[in-house]
């Protein structure tokens, strides 16, 4: 080994000798030195973020209506207005473009955080009606012109939230300020230390994996690339190879000479990075440091081919030129796959599977809707949903939430999501296609803020439960659709013969995250809320808690009854088994490890589960047993959705509309399937497209790595993650790394087999 | 018991092929045989593009034979363990920059194998041998060409190897640098070492070399001692004569009747000829043949060639031959040194 080390220490010997190292070492120190001030200091939440916007205008319309009543606060908060901004919600029509309507949001965000600068906003008087918080009143009665400039403008805040809260979320106490220098940067954000760290992490994710992931090896390749022609110029490589040495382990050792003298760099990089962000942040993420070996992986992967082009034309700019055309081949090839799959084929997947009596519907992601057609075997499309541009699948919600068959009225029922992200998510509608019209969905009445599930019954009733409630659709859904508009906009249950009546009694607390299902046998329903696991039964047309009890996780998403069971599924890819009476944890199970679950569907008898999670894998659960199904089924990892038939058969949706039934008495042996052709486009994509890139390296997703190591997340997805039940891009992480490795091995290979039969 | 030699070569052949489907081929040795034998240095000649560090690297490894036989140190060429015992000091040799002359030898002597504290050892008794000991903390960018070649030498020795191979050792070395490196090479035939010496320079391949071995466009046109070489190619026994015209006429016809080939030349003080023979019955046969005739014979003379002379008179009239056999090789086989370098052939 003594010759290869010596050739390592050479490179390095050589780095610091060419003045690179230093000069890499300089601009690192520059660039960790500028981030050290950057630091946050505790603050109490006042600024109003839009997060904290439950519905924007239906807000500004109750300032817009109170404007002649200035005794209460709408009408005294719309007086204490800007004359500008007045006059601009004045001029907003129906009519008015949603950029227009939402810089009025902004505007009116703006306007509210001015008036909680101002010492005299809260008026005894105006706020007589007004149930003030516990936080408010101590502020209140340690007096007003005793609090410091700070607390002054929090119990604003807090005032202004007492006073409107169907409008705006209340804020929690604590805030973080970030600062440069001692300099405040911005508005204070209402999140807790533990969030700065998740926020922190993915910050941190994003810019190893882009600055560090990208410039970083563009610049390592540039540093590196003459490393390998410099050793075979002539009078150099004559020199070497006429010692006694191994030509490959020779040029091995060079490689991972040149690769060292990257980890050096990364390491100072990424361990000053995780230095500067513990010592100032208190964020001491150990994923950080486990990017520096990635880093330099990647690194590895597009250093193999310079080094192999350097081998061939023996010239540094050819090398660096190859390299950067390998580069742009694999993001051809990734993106070739990424838009096929995001833009033509992922929205052919199936996203429900809806039995609807004697025949079979299936809800694509993008919401266009298919009825099985036996006679020719193929989906015959029902209805399309508009596409609102933007990939369909990655990051967003399916179009349609909790789609199912009301038997009773021969209908089917479901939530048209009205997408968008977080902050500005459009409103979602109830929706009802009967097969009288041929499964022509009809738009019906909002559903009310917050709502997650749809909870069919066996009366009809349509149930919807949420962060706000559980409610009940009262009147008929599918009446006129003269709807009251402001800004273009419809509001929740006016204009409407149909209204969404609340039928909790109140006392439960419902908050995010949050599942919910529903025992149709038994008409009980079952809640996850937080870190609160509850059943509510019904009393008089009004629901009640049966039991409940405090999960220590907190992290239950996905629920789900079968028989005399519940099972609940976490993030962390546990399902747990639970005594429906009793609510007593029976089994816990990790079939998957920690990939995460995205539903749980439950047979219409009770006693099958199956639950989906996001790397598209079904796990089935038998109730009668209170044991897991080790069935084999077709199309595993690619499972899309699942679904159960009124007689309990087991379906299971994979490729681009295959749909696969299985007999679950029979040990789930496979009873039908129902696939169309495959077109063109699938064909390519299956026979081409597919296999092309699972074979070719995939550096560019490695950043992915970067992320899992950074989040520790499976899934990438909207930025509201309680959500588990939105389509999700799951992670691959083993893939990328095989193949990533696969393809260094082979250019190794290659490399070392071309240097020892050439000539020199 | 004859000796093993240290280099042996028989009937060793390298083609290089290039262009589209490596149609194009230069035929960089054409079967050359010869033998170095253990302790001499041996020399090899040959005019640019004759072939010698194309056999060089044969004998190192370098370059794969495309025919024939190459063994070094009773080992096939490019042996791993030959290696072990060979020093090499390539022409045009470029040592990293960023290396000082000691860090250069640690460097080389490890690739050798050599331990780092063997190396210290006697890393500073081999630059003083070299002309070096001053230099050896200064980086090799400061070194001029002849330092070079000197630490390049000392890198070669370094691992105290049993075959030397120095591809141009003196290119670029001052006169009293050149005297230095005679000095070393006969200091290691001193010791045994077998060195086997590829230079342009004649003179300093004449003052070292037991043998020398002449390549020219790949093939072998002599192979021997330096004296053998330069009396085979001598131009022969010069008379300075006194006498009337009438006995010199008669004693030339004299020596065309016994066929001894002569020569006059001209313009000088007294007729001069030039017999083309070295050989001394000739030479005693001519003696008699003039004095016969009553020509006085003032002055003799023999005129030993030096290995330039030689070498370039063998290169020029052999060229004529092989160029024949050129004319009569197949088409497609080319042999001018652009084609070679276009090749890359090093040869």
């Amino acid at each position: 080994m003594r010759p290869y080390l010596a050739v390592i220490r050479d490179s390095f010997r050589e780095a610091f000798a060419t003045r690179v190292l230093w000069i890499m070492l300089i601009l690192i120190v520059v660039l960790l030195g500028l981030l050290a001030p950057l630091s946050f200091e505790r603050a109490l939440a006042v600024s109003l973020q839009f997060s904290d916007f439950k519905n924007p205008q239906a807000f500004i319309k109750e300032l817009r209506d109170n404007r002649n009543s200035s005794g209460n606060p709408a009408g005294y908060v719309w007086s204490r207005l800007s004359d500008d901004f007045k006059h601009e919600v004045k001029s907003v029509k129906p009519d008015t473009d949603r950029r227009r309507r939402m810089s009025v949001v902004g505007r009116a965000r703006n306007e509210i955080n001015r008036l909680f600068n101002e010492p005299d906003f809260y008026d005894k008087e105006v706020w007589s009606d007004t149930r003030l918080s516990s936080e408010a009143n101590e502020l209140l009665d340690r007096g007003l012109t005793s609090l410091s400039k700070e607390e002054a403008r929090r119990f604003n805040r807090l005032a202004f939230e007492a006073a409107f809260p169907s409008h705006v979320e209340a804020s929690g106490r604590n805030a973080i300020q970030f600062v440069y220098l001692r300099y405040p940067l911005g508005d204070e954000l209402p999140i807790q230390e533990t969030q700065l760290h998740q926020i922190g992490e993915q910050v941190l994710s994003f810019l190893v994996s882009r600055l560090v992931g990208n410039i970083g090896v563009f610049i390592a390749l540039l540093v590196t690339a003459s490393i390998v022609p410099q050793m075979l110029d002539s009078g150099a490589i004559d020199l070497l190879l006429s010692k006694p040495v191994s030509r490959p382990l020779l040029f091995l050792s060079k490689f991972f000479g040149g690769c060292t003298f990257i980890l050096l760099n990364a390491t100072f990089l990424i361990a000053g990075l995780w230095a500067i962000v513990g010592w100032r942040f208190g964020i001491w993420s150990e994923g950080l440091l486990w990017t520096i070996p990635v880093f330099v992986f990647v690194f590895a992967i597009y250093y193999s081919v310079s080094t192999l082009a350097a081998v061939i034309w023996r010239n540094a700019v050819v090398s660096i030129v190859v390299s950067i055309l390998f580069w742009a081949i694999c993001f051809a090839v990734g993106l070739a796959k990424s838009s096929l799959d995001n833009w033509f084929l992922d929205s052919r997947r199936t996203a429900n599977i809806i039995p609807a009596g004697d025949t079979l519907i299936r809800l694509t992601q993008t919401g266009s809707g298919y009825e099985w057609d036996d006679e020719n075997q193929e989906w015959r499309e029902l209805f399309e949903q508009r596409r609102r541009g933007g990939p369909p699948t990655a990051g967003r919600q399916a179009a349609w939430l909790g789609a199912y068959y009301d038997a009773t009225n021969d209908r089917l029922v479901g939530i048209r999501s009205g997408g968008g992200s977080r902050w500005f998510r459009r409103s979602s509608k109830l929706s009802i296609a009967s097969q009288d019209n041929d499964w022509k969905p009809q738009e019906s009445i909002e559903t009310p803020g917050g709502v997650r599930e749809l909870l069919p019954t066996r009366n009809g009733d349509i149930l919807v439960a949420g962060t706000d409630g559980l409610y009940r659709l009262e009147g008929e859904a599918t009446g006129p659709a003269d709807a009251f508009k402001l800004f273009g906009m419809s509001l929740p249950g006016l204009g409407k013969t149909a209204e969404f009546v609340r039928i909790d009694d109140e006392s439960f607390e419902w908050k995010r995250p949050f599942a919910a299902a529903i025992d149709s046998s038994t008409g009980r329903v079952l809640i996850s809320s937080g870190d609160t696991i509850a059943i509510l039964k019904d009393v008089d047309s009004e629901f009640v808690v049966e039991s409940s009890s405090i999960r220590k996780s907190g992290q239950e998403r996905v629920v789900g009854f079968a028989g005399d069971r519940f099972l609940t599924a976490s993030q962390d890819g546990f399902v747990r088994i639970f005594d429906a009476s009793s609510s007593e944890l029976v089994d816990t199970q990790r079939p998957f490890g920690n990939n995460e679950p995205r539903s749980v569907i439950t047979s219409p008898d009770g006693r099958w589960a199956a639950v989906l999670f996001h790397h598209r894998k079904v796990w089935l659960f038998d109730g009668k047993t209170s044991a897991p199904i080790a069935a084999s089924l077709n199309g595993q990892g690619d499972i899309s959705a699942v679904a159960f038939q009124a007689d309990s058969s087991f379906l299971a949706a994979d490729r681009f509309g295959r749909i696969i039934r299985y007999s679950p008495e029979e040990s789930f042996a496979i009873k039908a399937t129902m696939e169309p052709q495959p077109d063109f486009l699938e064909t390519l994509y299956t026979r081409f497209i597919d296999p092309v890139h699972t074979i070719f390296p995939k550096p560019g997703e490695m950043e992915n790595v970067v992320t899992w190591l950074m989040t520790k997340q499976q899934t990438i997805g909207p930025d509201d993650t309680d959500e588990l039940s939105a389509s999700r891009q799951v992670i691959d992480i083993q893939e990328p790394l095989w193949s990533n490795l696969a393809f260094l091995a082979i250019m190794l290979t290659v490399t070392s087999v071309l240097i020892t039969r050439r000539d020199f | 018991m004859s000796k093993t030699p240290a280099v042996s070569v028989i009937d060793l052949k390298k083609t290089y092929r290039s262009g589209l489907f490596r149609r194009r081929k230069v035929e960089a040795l054409q079967g050359v045989s010869f033998d170095v034998q253990p302790g001499e240095i041996f020399g090899l000649l040959g005019p640019n593009g004759a072939g010698k560090t194309t056999l060089i690297k044969v004998l190192l490894g370098l370059v794969k034979r495309s025919g024939g036989q190459a063994n070094v140190l009773d080992l096939p060429a490019g042996d791993r363990r030959g290696r072990m015992r060979i020093g090499y000091l390539p022409e045009n040799h470029r040592i990293p920059r960023h290396l000082t002359g000691n860090t250069a030898l640690e460097y080389y002597g490890q690739l050798s194998n050599m331990p780092l504290s063997e190396i210290r050892s006697k890393r500073g008794e081999l630059l003083d041998a070299v002309g070096l000991g001053k230099w050896g903390t200064a980086t090799v960018a400061s070194y001029s060409k002849g330092m070079l070649q000197r630490l390049g030498l000392a890198q070669a020795m370094l691992h105290d190897p049993e075959l030397l191979i120095l591809d141009e050792p003196t290119d670029g070395v001052d006169p009293v640098g050149r005297a230095g490196i005679r000095d070393t090479l006969f200091w290691l035939k001193d010791r045994g070492k077998t060195v086997f010496l590829n230079s342009h320079l004649l003179q300093e391949l004449e003052l070292v070399c037991d043998r020398v071995a002449i390549l020219q466009k790949g093939l072998l046109r002599h192979v021997g001692p330096i004296q053998e070489l330069t009396q085979a190619a001598s131009p022969g026994v010069t008379f300075g004569l006194t006498c009337d015209q009438a006995n010199l006429q008669a004693a030339l016809r004299v020596l065309d009747t016994a066929e001894i080939s002569w020569r006059p030349i001209e313009n000088q003080l007294r007729p001069t000829v030039i017999v083309e023979s070295s050989d001394q019955p000739t030479i005693d046969q001519t003696v008699d043949i003039f004095r016969n005739a009553n020509v006085s014979i003032s002055a003799i003379s023999s005129k030993q060639l030096t290995l330039e002379e030689a070498f370039l008179q063998l290169v020029d009239c052999d060229s004529h031959e092989i160029d024949a056999v050129r004319r009569a090789q197949p088409e497609g086989v080319v042999q001018t040194k652009s084609e070679e370098t276009t090749a890359g052939g090093n040869s």
